[in-house]
């Protein structure tokens, strides 16, 4: 499933995915696989990508 | 002796290649990280996860080739299919396999590689297998096994190389799309 709310919150700040993926470590490759809804991110990812993004847990990756 | 020695500078002189060419390929143009040596650092989890299944993928295609190899030499008793060169070219594929399926789960460039140098490096590396091959063969040597070797190495280094750079070219439009 798409994670569109992951999306919204990096193009709030006017990121690109390549810079989010710097911020966070991983790969371009691997944000564009978990917007998509193709990979399931650990709990280290997802806490990271949510500081990164200035939002918590539920608001991003919840359902 | 000089057929110890020759060996000794032989391992000597391939290893230093080898660290030249890790040294090329993961030269960090100051993204602020010193390249680590160990996998886990140099590859995210996604990366890890498919680099899994890609070492299974050539596992797999290893242990088909052997099988096949096998039955082949098994059918025909005239003939000993079971050489160096037969071996050697069932683990080139199997690492050909690896390299492509990486390549295809975007699992082959670590975070701190050059695309481009590791590129070029393939390109020299699979020319020259491909030249010593070719010119062994052609030359009727007696030692035609490990030319077969070469031609094969480079035949799967070119391969993968190809795919690699049919993938960087369609990853560039999608990026463009995606963002």
């Amino acid at each position: 499933m798409k994670n569109l709310r992951l999306k919204s919150a990096r193009a709030a700040l006017d990121m690109s995915q390549q810079a989010l993926a710097d911020k966070v470590g991983v790969s371009r490759q691997t944000i564009n696989a978990i917007e998509k809804g193709d990979y399931n991110p650990t709990i280290q990812l997802c806490i990271a990508i949510c500081k990164t993004l200035n939002r918590t847990l539920d608001e991003l990756f919840w359902e | 002796m000089a057929y110890a020695m020759g060996l000794v500078a032989g391992i000597f002189f391939s290893v230093l290649l080898i660290a030249l060419c890790y040294k090329l390929i993961f030269y960090n143009h100051g993204r602020g990280r010193k390249g680590p040596f160990r996998e886990k650092e140099m590859y995210d989890e996604r990366q890890l996860l498919a680099r899994g299944a890609a070492y299974k993928a050539g596992y797999y295609s290893l242990i088909f080739y052997l099988l096949l190899v096998i039955l082949i030499n098994n059918a025909d008793k005239n003939t000993n299919y079971i050489t160096d060169s037969t071996l050697g070219i069932g683990i080139c594929i199997s690492i050909g396999v690896f390299a492509v399926v990486c390549i295809i789960k975007d699992a082959y460039m670590s975070l701190y590689e050059n695309a481009k140098r590791s590129i070029l490096v393939m390109l020299i590396f699979g020319f020259i297998n491909i030249g010593f091959g070719v010119s062994g063969v052609l030359e009727g040597t007696t030692e035609k096994q490990q030319y077969i070797m070469n031609f094969t190495a480079g035949i799967v280094i070119l391969i993968s190389c190809i795919v690699f750079i049919i993938k960087r070219l369609s990853d560039k439009d999608k990026e463009d799309e995606e963002e």
